[in-house]
């Protein structure tokens, strides 16, 4: 496997008057290059900040405390070394070069992504010139060339419209445009389609599946639409409080959830081949993150709690067989 | 953009209209009319006005007339510049303004520069380093210089010129220049005189501005576009300065219209109390000894700039902001 992006035991707290919120809390996985990463969880489960502890954009009061991010970078001889991009200084020259160079983002509000006041024109040249030796006018060709990859209709007029002329759908586009104007070998998408009507998010996502592959670029696709992940993503990676709780091949996970957190956002899942009165749902609801729960974060709401197990020790994640790993007391010597 | 400014032009004039028509009932409000007072003012004075002289006055202003007439004649005097007669000065109105009105432009103005060229920055560095102990001690200045009123202050520096310097801050030239014709040499005199007023009178715009751009900038620095600005690998500062500043000096930018009155009206107590030779005296003058040209021509004069700058401001405003400009076209 060609490894493009190792995330270790990456930690990313925010320090409130409150109290610590761990948003990620040991976060371990990896993105192959070419490849589709989903990343599925409820809300507020820390798919974001783990997005953003890449991008090396956590803002104050959030700090990345401990970790690994190891990239592998490849330089123009053809050579590639990993860097671990938490070891280069957030705002130096290295990092801003790999971010919108190398990584680049698009976000969940493609209209309020991008600037009420600046042409899109300039803001997608902006990131060309930042990142490429060519010309102020070659950089316009090269985006006038991006939007009509993007399907955007009457390219070189449009690259004179603002954000607020255009529809969610459009300007998620000019994002994506924006986003692999300079060629990125990863993609980081969070919740891209989260914001659009279904057609729309139809669109985007059939246009992603095809520029990916195109381009052969890895993404990180974030989202809580399970739906999403088993139409666009090879590998799965499923969080809950900020913890990696599951990872496979996402036909292994859909077919054979592990954790029971898995199964229960599978079954919560409205089904056409089964009739059913109700949704299911998971019972409860995320727990606050300033009072950490003994034992496993999930025991409140699991079905398969053991009294005296989840919510005394804390599960670390167990390798299964071909390459699954999950982070459950079940598949542990402590289950009965 | 063109059709915009026209419309905004052609709203005007109704406004106008109607704001001529108060500030000429001002005129008529004290009894009696101007002339009455003006020749009890000479008789007074122990002067006296030939017949001939009185009727001319009368057919000036059309006194005799119906007021409907009255009024066409006073806006159509007021628009060739002849405002009538202060019978408190005994001068034509449009000289006692003009000569002081200059002078307040350019103090005005340079409060202007004085006020911008310290808040914006300031109010920028204190949103981007939110809560840190550079933030906090511009916040606490700020609130004092907000607290304290201008007239005081003005006092305060009056008193420790005189008694530690020995010398007076007030008005704007030093007495050899003070009727002297204009030369370089009254030029550097008044401008080394003017920068006491305008640090007074720009100490509280100074802390308001901080504050209102601080809370903007702060409210556009946690926008999504600031964060794909950030996500394209800018620099921290470059990107700062070109997105979420460039939207935040929208509120700083439309309310430099509304600076325009105060320009003329200048500070009344400040000016007052330091002795300027600028409008704010001149207007309070007018209003204490009801002197209804003087004080007519003012409200004209303030309500005519107040909308000027409206429209100054609404210009700039859709010339910076696409949203504005094109927010009665709909989408494309």
């Amino acid at each position: 496997m060609d490894t493009l992006l190792e995330v270790k035991n990456l930690q990313t707290y925010f320090f409130m008057a409150e109290g610590v919120a761990k948003a990620v809390d040991s976060a371990t996985f990896s993105i192959q290059r070419g490849q589709v990463l989903g990343v599925v969880g409820e809300s507020g489960c820390g798919k974001s900040v783990t997005a953003r502890s890449i991008m090396r954009m956590v803002r104050p009061p959030g700090h990345t405390v401990d970790g690994e991010i190891l990239y592998t970078q490849t330089d123009e001889a053809g050579q590639s070394a990993p860097v671990d991009l938490l070891q280069l200084p957030a705002t130096g020259p290295e990092m801003r070069s790999i971010r919108g160079g190398e990584i680049a983002m698009i976000f969940q509000e493609p209209r309020a992504s991008l600037s009420p006041v600046h042409r899109i024109g300039d803001q997608i040249t902006e990131n060309i010139l930042l990142h490429q030796d060519v010309s102020p006018s070659e950089a316009k060709e090269i985006a006038i060339e991006m939007l009509q990859q993007v399907n955007i209709p009457l390219a070189d007029q449009r690259m004179n419209a603002y954000a607020h002329q255009l529809s969610g759908g459009m300007c998620q586009r000019v994002m994506i445009a924006m986003a692999l104007s300079c060629h990125p070998s990863l993609l980081i998408a969070d919740e891209p389609t989260t914001a659009l009507d279904v057609t729309t998010e139809a669109q985007i996502l059939e246009l992603m599946q095809a520029l990916q592959a195109n381009l052969n670029m890895a993404i990180m696709f974030i989202t809580h639409d399970l739906g999403i992940i088993a139409d666009m993503a090879d590998e799965v990676t499923v969080m809950y409080l900020g913890r990696v709780v599951e990872r496979g091949s996402a036909s292994d996970i859909f077919r054979d959830p592990k954790h029971p957190y898995t199964t229960a956002l599978l079954e919560s899942l409205p089904r056409m081949d089964q009739k059913r009165e109700w949704l299911q749902t998971i019972r409860g609801v995320v727990p606050d993150p300033y009072s950490p729960l003994n034992g496993c974060p999930f025991h409140p709401r699991c079905a398969h709690f053991m009294p005296g197990i989840c919510n005394e020790i804390v599960p670390q994640p167990i390798n299964l067989e071909d390459g699954r790993e999950v982070r459950c007391l079940l598949y542990t010597e402590h289950a009965v | 953009m063109r059709e915009y400014i026209l419309r905004r032009v052609l709203q005007l004039i109704p406004t106008l209209i109607f704001i001529s028509i108060v500030s000429f009932t001002i005129i008529q409000l004290p009894p009696g009319d101007y002339l009455t007072t003006y020749v009890a003012n000479l008789a007074a004075a122990g002067e006296q006005l030939s017949e001939a002289e009185i009727m001319a006055l009368e057919a000036h202003y059309g006194l005799n007339q119906s007021p409907y007439v009255q009024y066409i004649k006073w806006i159509t005097n007021f628009v060739q510049g002849d405002m009538g007669q202060s019978f408190y000065w005994d001068r034509p109105v449009s000289k006692l303004i003009g000569e002081r009105l200059a002078l307040t432009m350019v103090m005005s103005f340079l409060t202007l520069l004085f006020v911008y060229a310290i808040a914006i920055p300031i109010g920028i560095y204190s949103a981007v380093r939110q809560y840190s102990p550079t933030d906090y001690a511009v916040t606490f200045l700020g609130f004092i210089g907000l607290a304290t009123p201008n007239f005081l202050l003005a006092l305060v520096i009056m008193y420790i010129g005189i008694k530690y310097f020995g010398a007076s801050a007030g008005g704007l030239f030093s007495e050899e220049y003070l009727d002297a014709p204009w030369s370089v040499g009254r030029v550097w005199d008044m401008l080394k005189h003017m920068w006491l007023p305008v640090v007074i009178v720009g100490t509280a715009g100074t802390a308001g501005a901080i504050r209102v751009m601080r809370a903007t900038t702060l409210d556009e620095l946690g926008r999504p576009y600031v964060e794909t600005a950030r996500s394209k690998g800018l620099r921290e500062g470059q990107l700062t300065m070109k997105y979420p500043v460039r939207v935040a000096l929208n509120p700083i930018l439309s309310t430099i219209g509304w600076q325009l009155p105060q320009i003329v009206s200048g500070t009344v107590l400040v000016a007052l109390v330091l002795n300027l030779p600028t409008t704010g005296p001149l207007l309070w003058r007018a209003l204490m000894s009801q002197d209804m040209y003087l004080a007519a021509s003012f409200i004209m004069i303030l309500s005519t700039l107040t909308l000027v700058g409206t429209l100054l401001s609404d210009i700039l405003l859709a010339w910076i902001d696409p949203r504005i400009r094109y927010g009665d076209r709909g989408s494309i």
